[in-house]
Formats: C-alpha cells, structure tokens, sequence
C-alpha cells in the first residue's frame, strides 16, 4: 500500500509541475521510460495471455467436473433426493467459482485498462514535450537537445520515434545549422523502415538546400544506395555520377567511382559527348 | 498477476521519481543506467537449509549454492541485499514456515525475499527456490532443480539469479549470471584464448596452438568467436572463427596483418582492420564471416583499427589516427558518413558500443601520462564520462549484454588481470587472477 501511495504522490508531483522546462535528459529519459512501460505491458499482456490460458483450462475442466456430475446423476439410478442435492450444490459452487473468475478477469482487464491509459498519458507528455513552448516563459528548450534526442532514436533503431522527432525539430528548427543533419538523418530512418520514396525525398532536400552542407555528399551517396534499392539503376548512376563529379574530394565520391567501375559505367564519357 | 503488476508499478514508480529526483537535483545527471542503480528494491536473502537430514554432500551444496546466489545478486546491481543479521532467527524450508510479518518490521523492511531448500543424495541434488513478495505475501517465483552432477551447483543458482533479476526488473534484463567472457591469456611464451564464467570460476582454454591468439570477439548467441591468430614462426596474422560446438574457419584476407574482428549483432558480417593488397595502412573491411563479399570501409592513409558495430549494425565506431593520433570514429557500415566522435588528443583505444545504442566506451591516455583509463561517450552529445581513475592502467572495455556492467583489463593488482564493474564505474569485481590476461569480450546470451 505504501508503495501505491509513492506512486501515485509522484504522478501527482509529476503532473502537477508547471511549465514542463524539458531537458534533453528528461527527454531521452522519457522516451527510454516509455519504451521500457512498453516492454512491461508486453510482459503483462503475456502474462495476461497466460492467466488466460490458465483460465481456459480452468474452464474446461469446470467443463469436464460438470459433464461427470452429469454422468453421476445418470447413473444414479436410484435417484436419491440427498444424493440430487449434493449435486446441484456443487454445480452451485461451480456457478459460483466462475463467477469470482469472471470477477478477477474484470479486475486483470480493469488493470491493464489502467495501465494502457498510464501509458497513453506518458506518451502525451512526450508529445507535447517535443511541441516547443512558443513563448513560454520557462526555460526554452535547446534546438540541439530536440535534435539529440531524435539522433539517440535513430541510434538505437527505433526509428519511428526518431522520424517523429525529426520532423518535430525540422518544423521549429529549419534554420538551424543542424537542419541538413536532420533531414539526411530522417531519410536514412526512412530508408531503414522501406519507406524509400520519403527516403529519397528527404535526401533531395538535402541536395538541393544545402548545397554546401557537411551532409550533402553523403545525401547523394544514400540516395544512390536507395534508388539501387527500388532497382532504378539508371538513376542511381546518375547520382552516384552526380556525387563524383560535384564533391570529388569526398570520401563519398571514392566509394561512388568505385561502384561506378563495378557497374562497368565510365564517369568521363558522358559529359564529353554532352559538351 | 498481482506480482507482475506491483512489479510494474514499482518500476514505473522507480522510472518517474528518478526524473523527479533530477528536476530537483540537477547535480547528479552522471551516467545514468536504466532502470538506475538506485538499488531501491530491498531484497532479503535467507541461506537455504537442507530439506531433511544433513549430510556431508548437502553441506557442500548448500556452502556452494548461497555463496554463489548471494554473489550474483549482489553484483546484478539491482537490489539493495539486506544483511543478513537482521534477519527473523527461524529457519525457512518452504513458504508455510515464512512469517512475513517479521520481514516487513520496520528494521528490515524488506520488499521481496528469496528462500528454499536443498537435499543431496547419492543420486541427485533437489534444489527447491522461492521468491515471494513480502508486502502482499504471495509468490513471485517458485522453482525445483534436479542436477545429477554437483559440479552444476553454480549453474543452478546462477539460474535462479537470473530469474529472479528477470522477474523483478520487469523483463528489462536476462541477468548476467550465466554470461561468459573470453579473454587472452599469457601461458609461458604463447598467448592463448580463454573463456570464463562472468565470476571468474570455470576457466577453460579455446585454443592451445601454442602461437600468439588475441582479440576474441563473441557472435551474439555464443556460437562462435572470432580472434586473431600468428602460429609460432608463421610470421603472419590470420583471422580465426572457432565454433564453440566444434570446428573453425579461417577467413580469407588480402594481407599478413589482420587485427581486431568484431561480429554485426546478427552475425551474418564480420568486421576488422587489415591492409589491401595495394596499401600499407590497415584500413577496416567488412566481409561475410567465411571471407566473401569483402568491402573496404575506410579507404585513408591513416591507420583505422578496432571496429565496434552499433546495435542496429548501421555503425562502426572505430580507432583512426588520421587526425594525427588515435581518437575514436564513426562511420556508417556502407563506408560513408565519417564523423569523429572523441577528439581530446592523447591517444584513444578500443571503443565498445552499448547494446542501447547511446554509449561508446573507450580507454584513453591522457598527453600527458602513461596510462589509460575507461570512459564513455554519450553518441548523440559527444559528452564524456570517466569511470576508472588512480594509478594503474585500464584498458579493452567491453559491455555486458544487459548493457549495465562493463569488463576491462587492469594492472591494479600488480599483473594484468580482467576485472568487472557497473557501467557507472562502481561494483567493481575482480574475475581473473592468475597469470597475465588481457582484451576481455562479455558473451551474449546463448540462442539470441
């Protein structure tokens, strides 16, 4: 019971602080929180399978102790009154154990609603923890906090969260010297779920705005790896054509001239006809 | 149901007021592992007793069996182990003897306790283990092992170690209990590959060619390791994949030198750092694990060593002095996307990263001294974290699969020997102690 009581006094104390002034910290801290609140609901729902199967069993062999009842009562041919109500007393019982079962079984579902909503709530939090506070007069959340967070997301796989995250700092952030990480870093999340034309959408953006940028020949080089993944190949030699020709110093256009060489295609040729 | 569920809500609990506790103390924020190391689960460990008469055989068992669960659970890091001098004096043998009125006295207080039982006969020994939760009195966990070969006693409370860390942390971690770390072992003039319970007991030999053997890399289930080996007057490196239910592979690679491998965590790719045909500076290649489809990764005049996958095999963090001298790297597994993540000079070695994804720990020789110590760096922040200090040497970390201990090398005892620590540099547990021993792995779990 103490235990519930802490609890429920940190939820309070947890819900009732103003201002939510999100740390980066808080942020990742949320997010392995919510994850791990998903890891134990999925124990508990199994758990929940599990006492349902245990249930099921119990049911049966109610089943089973009804049916033999019946059996009895059949072969009870002398049909005693006191042997008759014996029976129909433990078919009562019987009634009356599936009852109190229905009863926990309300009770485990009532739970698990509860925890569903806990769950729900915290991810409520997370969201609006992401929406940044306009002008709020809490402390403002750092640009590099948000972007931390979304680039901890994409490192541990879970891209999901990471492509929300992404979005999130690109739609407050699009001036930030970290926004052609986040785009580059939302397409190769893309890339990684299959969802390959937001993939290469995400990467041309980063081609065509930030020409410049640290990320850019590596926006190239992802992009050609993806168009290879959809078997456009000849636009894939483009870019990679593309890569080698604009950035030749890069790392990047190494490995772009090399699979140019695999694929048996000349980088020279073509732009010697065109002039 | 209802332990699963105060087990949640404990949790839950334990997750939420440790961010409250940093909303209020912002002075704390350190390494933080998950869920924290707040030992807040008071967990009371009575000594098994024998199930019937006492004899010798059971004595013997029983030493080895408290001995061994109070260790794991200790070291585990997620409780708080109660003395057992406060414990209530009457012996439990099985849960009608618990009066559980004593355990919850305020002198105590103890959230959960472990007890049972043991019997040895000329046949077998019966094992019988609870845990119960002693708030509301019911029962968490109850298990009969029945091992015919005594020689098992430490794998059987290992086991229920393990059970027990998995029941009360929510299904957050396996436990390491029964995890094992490979280690190079220095015996006369070779150096040979070892593998060891995490708590240093059952050391045996993987290989014993008599030549140099070092690196040892675990595949993620334990089915395989990777090493590097120089047979005695071959004068040149091969790259060894030993399967550890018999037979080994030699991978094929372009040049005499090959260091470090590291298996991706599915363990269809190897990674490790060799010299092309053409160049003189090791650089990383990746390639299947019998040699095939071979990629250059790095292709720099610098020397590119040591490669760590990240847990979503998108990664390598690796050792490159192309800046000037060894700081740690991270580059994408298709070969682009170079970024340096450690840049503080002196010279960096060995990064390893968590299986979280968020940490890289490495060792690192300050300009201005002789000996390295263990840090991590946080991936997305680049913020750093020292765990080993003092005036020995630490070296070669490398994560636990639970992703809260991590194991070393240290001279502090006066040799080379591997030692075993939480991830927040405390908890620390010598594993090795003879001879001279080196570059630990912590195992995954068999059949990941």
């Amino acid at each position: 019971m103490k235990r519930y009581a802490v609890f429920f006094s940190v939820v309070l104390l947890f819900a009732s602080s103003p201002a939510w002034a999100g740390t980066k910290e808080e942020i990742i801290r949320l997010q392995s929180d919510v994850l791990q609140l998903q890891n134990q609901l999925r124990v508990l729902q199994k758990n929940v399978e599990e006492n349902g199967s245990v249930l099921k069993t119990l049911l049966e062999q109610l089943n089973d102790q009804v049916a033999k009842n019946q059996v009895a009562l059949e072969g009870m041919t002398q049909g005693l009154q006191a042997q008759k109500a014996d029976v129909g007393q433990s078919l009562g019982e019987v009634r009356r154990d599936l009852q109190n079962l229905s009863v926990k079984w309300d009770d485990t579902n009532n739970r698990i609603a509860a925890i569903h909503q806990k769950l729900e709530e915290n991810q409520m939090r997370l969201s609006s923890l992401r929406e940044v506070p306009s002008e709020s007069e809490g402390a403002a959340v750092e640009p590099d906090q948000i972007y931390n967070a979304a680039y901890n997301d994409y490192l541990m796989g879970n891209y999901d969260l990471a492509i929300a995250s992404f979005q999130d700092f690109l739609s407050n952030f699009r001036d930030s010297e970290l926004s052609d990480n986040a785009l580059y870093y939302l397409g190769v999340s893309f890339q990684n779920q299959g969802r390959y034309e937001q993939a290469i959408q995400a990467f041309d953006q980063v081609i065509n705005l930030y020409p410049k940028g640290d990320k850019t020949p590596n926006a190239h080089y992802k992009k050609a790896l993806t168009l290879q993944q959809v078997q456009k190949n000849t636009e894939a030699i483009e870019a990679f054509k593309k890569l080698a020709t604009l950035y030749p110093e890069s790392q990047e256009a190494a490995m772009a001239r090399a699979e140019l060489e695999k694929l048996g295609v000349s980088l020279e040729e073509p732009a010697r006809r065109r002039r | 149901m209802k332990a699963m569920t105060r087990m949640f809500i404990l949790s839950l609990t334990l997750a939420i007021a440790s961010l409250a506790g940093l909303r209020g103390l912002s002075q704390q924020p350190d390494v933080i592992i998950r869920p924290r190391i707040e030992q807040e689960t008071r967990l009371a460990v009575a000594d098994f007793v024998a199930r019937a008469t006492a004899n010798d055989a059971t004595e013997t068992a029983l030493k080895v069996f408290n001995e061994v669960l109070w260790n794991d659970l200790k070291f585990c890091a997620f409780f708080n182990l109660l003395s057992k001098n406060f414990y209530p004096l009457k012996t439990l043998r099985s849960p009608q003897d618990v009066d559980f009125e004593n355990w919850r006295s305020s002198q105590l207080d103890a959230d959960f306790l472990i007890f049972g039982n043991l019997q040895a006969d000329a046949a077998a020994v019966v094992v019988e283990a609870y845990l119960y939760d002693v708030k509301t009195g019911q029962q968490v966990l109850g298990k009969r092992y029945r091992i015919e070969d005594s020689r098992l006693m430490r794998r059987v409370a290992h086991e229920f170690s393990d059970q027990v860390v998995y029941q009360l942390s929510a299904g957050t971690s396996k436990g390491v209990a029964r995890t094992s770390i490979a280690y190079t072992s220095a015996r006369g003039g070779s150096k040979e590959i070892f593998v060891t319970d995490y708590d240093g007991w059952n050391a045996r030999s993987i290989t014993a060619n008599g030549g140099l053997n070092k690196f040892p890399d675990w595949a993620r289930d334990n089915s395989r390791l990777a090493f590097v080996t120089s047979l005695q007057g071959s004068g040149r490196w091969e790259l060894w994949i030993q399967n550890l239910k018999g037979g080994k592979n030699v991978v094929k690679v372009p040049s005499s030198f090959v260091s470090s491998p590291s298996f991706s965590p599915d363990g269809n790719k190897i990674a490790y750092s060799t010299r092309a045909e053409s160049a003189n500076d090791p650089d990383l290649f990746i390639s299947d694990p019998d040699g095939g489809d071979r990629r250059n990764i790095t292709r720099h005049p610098g020397i590119d060593t040591s490669p760590s996958w990240s847990p979503t095999g998108q990664q390598i963090a690796f050792i490159s002095d192309r800046s000037g001298t060894p700081q740690v790297w991270v580059v994408d597994a298709d070969g682009s996307n170079l970024q340096r993540l450690v840049n503080e000079g002196g010279h960096c070695d060995s990064p390893n990263w968590s299986r979280d994804g968020r940490f890289v720990a490495y060792s690192w020789q300050a300009p201005t001294q002789w000996k390295h110590d263990i840090y991590l760096v946080d991936v997305s922040t680049g913020k750093i974290f020292q765990l080993t200090s003092g005036n020995s040497s630490n070296e070669h970390p490398h994560w636990s699969p639970d992703g809260r201990h991590i194991v070393f090398q240290s001279d502090r005892s006066g040799s080379k020997q591997i030692f075993i620590m939480n991830a927040d540099g405390n908890n620390l547990r010598q594993v090795t102690a003879q001879g001279s021993n080196e570059g630990p792995a912590w195992s995954g779990y068999a059949g990941e």
